[in-house]
């Protein structure tokens, strides 16, 4: 194969342009919606809590921190699952798989291009959007409490000890994102139906399944309780990067094979 | 130049493309014919990259198609029978999307939807079928494609725009193209299409030009009964009997009536035809 029906640096640039627009036009209100989660929820909670007494109100919002970490937890695992499900999952459907399968560019441009869009820009603009419109919430509403923004930069990413040197502890969750993405992107393009339905409990079972595994695994090893938690907190960032690292790389090249050989 | 070369094709254990063996030539506008199943879809899909051959070989200017080199997607163009309602104006479609096929010609993608009679600036997904299919036609021609690869384009067309299909594709067609298009409503297509192609269940009946077919069958359609008649029909009109053309007669070939001459004497015409 010619460099220029592999990779050519012009034709990817008038891809990749191609595809931001797309997105903006078809997947650009999804994003919007999403990243406007805490607005909705917190009109959702003032409308429950005209229902209390002015006196109590301080109460009902003390609660409100809580349910924030909840579904923001919930709203971020489902955007990076389901946006790239929504965005390529087309590939699979004779009707709408045609245009983008054989639209000139090459395998490396588009898989290079969906994965730009579905594992960074779209979640960096959802992460952007959510966390921004939760801290402006939170300026104006005090009594919402502490903005999630505010929340996830306490955590220091990389921290130093002068008996531990560097920890990366605080990072645990940094490559998770990355990760469900690149499942979704799996998922979309391995199922022909009810692809976010089917991608979601196949994940959930295949981490029910490594726990399973890892817990027998270790129980397996008739440590001390004490043995037990210094050697999770000695190896736990570690061995969750290299999973995290593995399965996504695992997803990103199940992506690739099948993007490259699909058929329709 | 399309070579396909000994190819076969199933899906599980039902086999639908057998040993087929053909040779298309450039700057001519192909007629695949056939009864339903016996797979010129699934060809037209090989030939344009969306599937790999089992076996065999497929290979155009050099290229074989489910590489999906984009030297070789840039010349050409599937149009799919089924096609995708975009929620955007078709005119912007066709500029977005156009701009990946060099000799795409936004000036000949208006004109084709003028000779259509269909909206530009209507968003797609509010189009009927009809002019759905009108929409991707003429952005199929303004890609201005060597290779063209269409697929029951007239079905869900009425009556003025099959005429108008038949118009745009004489008219907007470059003469180095190649067009295959396969249909079931031959009399859509008469008139253009030469040669024909007629695939039967893992077969190629004919691959033959109207000259070639003309030469060797005579269409008579006198009422007066042929003794040595191959097919006839009594038509609304008259009849049509075909026998073989054994004094260089002239006739107009009557493709529908060809399908049925074949299709009833499937050695005896591959025997004919056979170069």
């Amino acid at each position: 194969m010619a460099r220029k029906d592999s990779f050519d640096s012009d034709r990817f640039g008038k891809y990749f342009s191609f595809e931001l627009k797309e997105t903006v036009r078809s997947q650009g209100l999804f994003v919007l919606l999403s990243g406007l989660v805490p607005l909705i929820f917190f009109i959702i909670s003032v409308i429950f809590s005209l229902l209390y007494d002015h006196e109590n109100l301080e109460d009902f919002w003390s609660g409100y921190f809580f349910f924030k970490i909840l579904i923001a937890t919930v709203a971020f695992v489902l955007f990076f699952l389901v946006f790239p499900i929504v965005r390529y999952g087309n590939l699979t459907d004779r009707r709408e798989g045609v245009m983008p399968v054989l639209l000139p560019a090459s395998h490396t441009e588009k898989f290079f291009c969906s994965v730009l869009v579905s594992v960074i820009i779209a979640p960096v603009v959802f992460l952007t959007l959510y966390l921004g419109s939760d801290a402006v919430l939170g300026a104006l509403f005090p009594l919402s409490g502490k903005s999630l923004a505010g929340y996830f930069l306490e955590y220091k990413l990389v921290s130093y000890n002068e008996e531990f040197g560097f920890s990366l502890a605080g990072t645990y969750a940094f490559f998770l994102p990355p990760m469900v993405s690149f499942a979704g992107l799996a998922g979309g393009a391995l199922f022909k139906k009810n692809k976010i339905t089917k991608t979601f409990f196949s994940c959930a079972v295949a981490l029910i399944l490594f726990l399973m595994i890892v817990i027998s695994i270790v129980d397996s090893l008739y440590m001390s309780a004490e043995q037990t938690a210094e050697m999770v907190v000695s190896n736990c960032t570690w061995f969750w990067y290299t999973v995290q690292t593995v399965t996504a790389a695992g997803f990103g090249l199940y992506y690739w094979e099948r993007t490259r050989k699909i058929e329709l | 130049m399309i070579n396909i070369d000994n190819i076969t094709f199933s899906y599980g254990n039902n086999i639908v493309l057998k040993n087929i063996t053909m040779h298309l030539e450039e700057g001519k506008i192909y007629g695949l014919l056939g009864e339903n199943g016996v797979g010129k879809t699934t060809l037209l899909t090989l030939l344009c990259g969306l599937k790999k051959v089992k076996s065999g070989s497929i290979e155009i200017d050099g290229h074989i198609p489910f590489n999906r080199e984009p030297s070789f997607l840039s010349l050409e163009y599937f149009l799919s029978d089924e096609v995708a309602p975009m929620p955007v104006p078709a005119e912007k479609f066709a500029l977005s999307y156009g701009k990946f096929w060099e000799k795409f010609d936004m000036g000949k993608f208006s004109e084709l939807m003028g000779i259509f009679e269909t909206d530009a600036s209507q968003k797609m997904n509010r189009m009927s079928f009809g002019q759905l299919k009108k929409t991707y036609i003429s952005f199929a021609l303004a890609c201005n494609c060597k290779y063209l690869f269409m697929d029951e384009p007239t079905n869900g067309l009425d009556i003025p725009s099959k005429a108008q299909f038949r118009k745009a594709v004489t008219k907007y067609t470059a003469e180095d193209s190649t067009l295959l298009i396969s249909t079931h409503q031959v009399r859509d297509l008469e008139n253009i299409i030469d040669p024909i192609i007629i695939l039967d269940r893992q077969d190629v009946l004919l691959n033959a030009s109207i000259a070639e077919i003309a030469d060797k069958l005579t269409f008579n359609y006198s009422n007066e009964k042929n003794p040595h008649a191959l097919y006839s029909e009594v038509t609304p009109g008259g009849s049509v009997q075909v026998y073989m053309n054994t004094g260089d007669e002239e006739s107009k070939v009557n493709i529908e009536a060809l399908f049925n001459t074949v299709h009833l004497h499937k050695e005896l015409i591959k025997g004919l035809f056979r170069k």
